[in-house]
């Protein structure tokens, strides 16, 4: 019998006669059958099998070499004198010329390239229908922008100066840190946000007659800089052209870390564990299958080639100056090389490889040199202002550090985001442009640009609540959720349940249970009856297993899928909850089945518990893990995390 | 006797904490930006369809570690016994689940009578849930024998041992405090020592049966407890919980000797939770107080102002018991050793004689002096058939207030 070491079975040879355990035999820990003890990590980031590991070991050798590699080259940093948008890169690229051309080209090219995302047909669908979501609320927008703006000569008069100098920036923070410690029930009326949307960001359709493109990026690209960064701004703009060096500490460097390419783990686990005629029937896309630019990267990640997409934006990168080994040295910014840069560390989150992540973001500081500003470019923008870098970049860096357990510093970079969104709205309210410079703004593009920011705000307390959450400070966790909740009346419902869920966590049964009562008595008129049915369910079921009541959890549960169907979180709660009624193998019917039958299941988390089951079922449940990785082979990409297959891969 | 690779059957034993709501990070993006809508397309079941920016998802995750389990926890264990060859089955087969701590070794009753013997086909598994409290800390073992026997005939035995430590969640600290009148409060430090936080559900004195227990830990504004609605007691913090006991009212006269030997006040019973409502619960034992030393004779206050206005002057009765065997002659004698309140009256007066058991009223007058909190100090009693004096020094304490506002208001009004 090919019992695994591990648990410490005992033969028992001897029979019927006890053997003081603790003594002739010592007895193996429990906690090595289930793995490590530690209760509250990433489980993700445990199960990464030794493969893995190396690869990331791998890593940290690189980062040495890395580290090595500035010193050497400090010498050579030294820009040669000539007009600041050309700062020379002599020695990197033989094809200095080429990229410079390509970048203009790209530079040129962005307006037209920009609105041409849709890649399948189901992602254009998913642009109709969020197009059509806009379109349905903007009215009902304005109209509630229009009837708060008597409130804003109020704001207006607090900030009576026409630009933000000290005394705003510093009224805001007092702002912040206010709203920090009650979930002021005011901020609601501060701003025009009652009827405010999450989707309300999207760009401006080209049907859209009222606004061009220029005004759609001015709103989206705002961003106010530092001081120190202002500075650097205003004098490059008042000197002569190609007078202007700004010192090489106020600029940002980055460079890849990674000097080889990412591998597709999944090939590699089925490389080891079946046939090289099974194994070769894998075919997913790579880096070398795509056009080697935007689009492929998007084909990419749309297949769910995380790894390869990585690679590819470290290939474009490399033309762009900013591949492997050039952190720290002179390289050049487009538009186009933040946005791949922002695709990348996006990937590497999303591929849980925060450490070499967090490498990467260094060079990026808090997003606010004078070179990532457009301003910094004029030949090559014109006169187009704002920040290079995507908002979405700037939340992305400031959550980073919380994957690494240090929330704190996640915290002050989400707050001082939010604190700029606030600025900014205040600008727009006071009837200044986004950066707080005097503008004409139209009324229609002055609405939409708080619309955006507006909700760009409500984003960072989102991710305020996650960090929470994740560092355990549910009191604040709840706080926010509450202030998101009086703020976006239309989707309290799941945020009220939210809350609920986060007393849960803490172990307040009570408390949990009056939250998710307030769900029932906050239920809009607006709410399809339907899906709050089902949320109550969920809930109700939550509650249950908090009381220890499995079995109505169950059927709780249960009810919830008769709703919806195709709910797969449901699906997988009833199997749990099977488990812990001791029905282990109806807990595997049930989520095998599942994952068979549909293979957009065929997910980490719901295969972690899957194979979870199958190992608690049989010792002999590699066969069944195999015959789930052959599954996986087929329909998931290189992006896919094979840990929670629980396979040992080779060391 | 036989080989463990001869076994057809296995034995997996999985602990069932509480499962954890698990969600994947969050990783926004416009749909201007580079990947457009590729990234938020991806399917994600941890994700909620209607607040894709929120992480707390309502996905269960099944506990992927043994993780850490405390005193007062339950420890609720899955077992599965699954034959895994192709064609025989295994009889008679019986489950027994036992746990050994360093002092005692107690049988774990599995749920639906695992110990009756039942065939076991091929490729078929018997499940048990078995779920203990855990009342001692340190090492345990979970010890399961399998028995059955083959289609051949052989008798088959084997065991698997699980260990694995239990460990203290809470450190409690007591501190009794005998006050006058019988009465006596409770202090109890309660400090969270496990590595995250928990959640405080209840804390309860259970009195014994000649006290009454008042808990002091509610408040009438917010939540009603003092300490937030929340219930989160984070990792290393702690709690002061008060408790005042008095002595049951029909008690309270009748046996005041027997009062003064009980030492036993009662018990503390604490219950907590942690992830998703995981229930924890510990009672200390009998808390033992210091028992009072007041002698053959007792000064009590019947009633007392606890606030009194500045200049004021007010009357309070003592109740003076004779606890001796003998009849007592008394005197009283009144110092001021604090400027704080001033006694009012005589001293030196004669109290006349105390027959053994019994007791008298005494009205005293003390006039306030000094703002904030007085103690009433310098009450002597003299016994004056041994000239043995009784010194009372902190019979209570009165806040002297300043007068109210409402009885200046007039004045302001006259003016």
């Amino acid at each position: 019998m090919a019992e695994q070491p591990g648990p410490g079975q005992q033969p028992g040879p001897e029979g019927p006669q006890q053997p003081e355990p603790g003594a002739e035999q010592p007895a193996p820990s429990l906690r090595s059958y289930f793995g490590s003890p530690k209760a509250d990590d990433d489980v993700f980031s445990r199960l990464t099998g030794p493969g893995s590991r190396s690869s990331a070991m791998m890593a940290s050798q690189v980062n040495l070499a890395q580290v090595a590699a500035p010193s050497t080259a400090g010498g050579v940093q030294v820009a040669p004198p000539g007009p600041p948008q050309l700062i020379q890169v002599p020695e990197i690229a033989p094809n200095v010329e080429e990229t410079i051309a390509h970048e203009m080209q790209e530079a040129l090219e962005y307006e037209e390239r920009r609105p041409r995302f849709s890649i399948g047909p189901e992602s254009a669908e998913e642009v109709e229908r969020e197009v059509a979501e806009v379109l349905h609320q903007l009215p009902a927008t304005a109209g509630e922008g229009a009837a708060s703006t008597p409130e804003t000569p109020e704001t207006a008069a607090t900030h009576p100066q026409p630009d933000p100098d000290f005394d705003d920036v510093t009224q805001q923070v007092e702002e912040v840190s206010l709203a920090d410690e009650a979930p002021a029930p005011v901020e609601p009326t501060r701003y025009p946000s009652g009827t405010a949307s999450l989707e309300m960001d999207l760009p401006a359709t080209p049907d859209d007659p009222s606004m061009s493109p220029a005004i759609t990026d001015r709103q989206h690209d705002a961003w106010i800089p530092s001081e120190r960064t202002q500075a650097v701004l205003d004098s490059m703009a008042h000197s002569l052209p190609g007078t202007f060096y700004p010192s090489v500490d106020s600029l940002t460097l980055p460079g890849c870390s990674l000097q080889t390419d990412l591998t597709d783990p999944v090939l590699e686990l089925m490389v080891q564990y079946m046939t090289p005629t099974e194994a070769r029937q894998r075919s997913v896309l790579t880096a070398d299958s795509v056009t080697q630019d935007d689009r492929g990267i998007r084909q990419l990640i749309q297949a769910g080639c995380y790894r390869s997409a990585v690679n590819l934006t470290g290939r474009l990168l490399t033309n762009y100056g900013q591949g492997y080994g050039r952190a720290g040295q002179l390289s050049k910014h487009t538009a186009n090389s933040v946005q791949l840069w922002f695709t990348r560390l996006a990937l590497l989150v999303r591929l849980r490889q925060f450490a070499v992540a967090e490498r990467e973001a260094q060079a990026w500081g808090d997003l606010d040199t004078a070179d990532l500003f457009f301003q910094y470019y004029p030949d090559l923008y014109g006169g187009r202002r704002g920040s290079m870098v995507p908002f979405s970049f700037r939340v992305l860096l400031a959550e980073l550090p919380r994957y690494m357990a240090h929330y704190q510093t996640s915290l002050d970079r989400l707050y001082q985001i939010h604190s700029v969104c606030q600025q900014i709205i205040s600008n727009l309210v006071a009837g200044r442009s986004e950066d707080g410079s005097p503008s004409d703004l139209s009324e229609a593009a002055r609405q939409q640009s708080l619309t955006l920011w507006n909700s760009r705000r409500l984003k960072v307390l989102f991710s305020v609540v996650n960090c929470c959450v994740g560092m355990k400070d549910y009191d604040q966790a709840i706080e926010c959720l509450s202030q998101l909740s009086a703020e976006l009346p239309r989707l309290s419902a799941g945020l009220r349940s939210a809350v609920g869920r986060v007393y849960l966590q803490l172990g307040n049964v009570a408390a949990a249970r009056a939250a998710f009562a307030s769900v029932t008595e906050a239920a809009p008129a607006g709410e399809s009856g339907h899906s709050l049915q089902c949320q109550q369910l969920i809930n109700a079921a939550l509650l249950a297993i908090g009381e220890n009541d499995f079995a109505d959890a169950q059927s709780q549960f249960e009810r919830a899928l008769e709703l919806e169907p195709q709910n797969a979180a449901v699906l997988t709660n009833v199997a749990v909850c099977l488990l812990y009624r001791g029905r282990l193998a109806a807990a595997v019917t049930l989520l095998e089945e599942a994952v068979f039958a549909r293979p957009e299941l065929l997910q980490e988390t719901v295969l972690l518990n899957l194979c979870t089951l199958y190992e608690l079922q049989t010792s002999k449940c590699n066969r069944k893990k195999v015959a789930l990785l052959a599954r996986v082979g087929q329909n998931r990409g290189d992006g896919f995390n094979v840990g929670c297959l629980k396979l040992q891969s080779a060391a | 006797m036989d080989n463990k690779e001869e076994h057809i059957v296995a034995l997996k034993v999985m602990r069932l904490t509480r499962p954890t709501l698990y969600s994947n990070p969050v990783v926004s993006c416009d749909p201007r930006d580079l990947p457009g809508t590729t990234l938020s397309a991806a399917p994600d079941v941890t994700r909620l369809p209607h607040l894709p920016h929120l992480q707390l998802g309502e996905m269960l995750l099944l506990p992927q570690s043994f993780g850490s389990i405390y005193l007062g926890e339950t420890f609720s264990c899955y077992l599965s016994v699954h034959n895994h060859s192709t064609g025989a089955a295994a009889c008679e087969l019986t489950v027994r689940a036992e746990l050994q701590t360093g002092s005692q070794r107690l049988t774990l009753t599995p749920t639906a009578g695992a110990d009756r013997p039942a065939s076991l086909a091929p490729a078929a598994s018997r499940d048990h849930l078995i779920q203990h409290e855990v009342k001692d800390t340190g090492a345990h073992i979970l010890v399961c024998a399998i028995n059955y026997t083959t289609e051949a005939g052989v008798n088959m035995f084997f065991r698997k041992f699980f260990k694995f430590e239990v460990l203290k969640p809470l450190d409690v600290k007591t501190k009794l405090y005998n006050g006058e009148s019988d009465e006596v409060c409770l202090e109890a430090q309660i400090q969270n020592v496990t590595p995250s936080a928990i959640c405080m559900e209840t804390v309860t004195l259970e009195p014994s049966p000649l006290f009454d227990a008042v808990d002091l830990n509610t408040s009438a504004e917010g939540d009603g407890s003092v300490f937030g609605a929340s219930g989160w007691l984070g990792p290393q913090d702690s709690r002061q919980y008060l408790f005042c006991l008095r002595p049951r009212p029909e008690l309270r006269l009748a046996s005041a000797k027997q009062l003064k030997g009980v030492t036993n006040m009662g018990k503390l019973d604490i219950t907590w939770r942690t992830n998703l409502g995981e229930r924890g619960r510990l009672q200390t034992s009998q808390l033992q107080r210091m028992a009072p030393t007041y002698g053959d004779l007792r000064l009590t206050i019947e009633d007392i102002p606890s606030v009194v206005a500045l200049d004021q002057t007010f009357t309070f009765t003592c109740r003076v018991h004779n606890a001796s065997d003998r009849t007592l002659a008394l005197a009283l004698r009144l110092e001021t050793p604090s400027a704080g309140l001033v006694w009012r009256g005589v001293s030196g007066r004669p109290l006349g004689r105390l027959a053994a058991g019994a007791s008298a009223t005494v009205p005293l007058t003390l006039t306030a002096r000094r703002l904030g909190l007085q103690p009433v100090t310098g009450v002597r009693l003299l016994d004056a058939a041994l000239n043995r004096p009784y010194d009372y020094d902190n019979l209570a304490q009165v806040f002297v207030a300043a007068p109210a506002p409402a009885e200046r208001q007039p004045e302001t009004a006259a003016c």
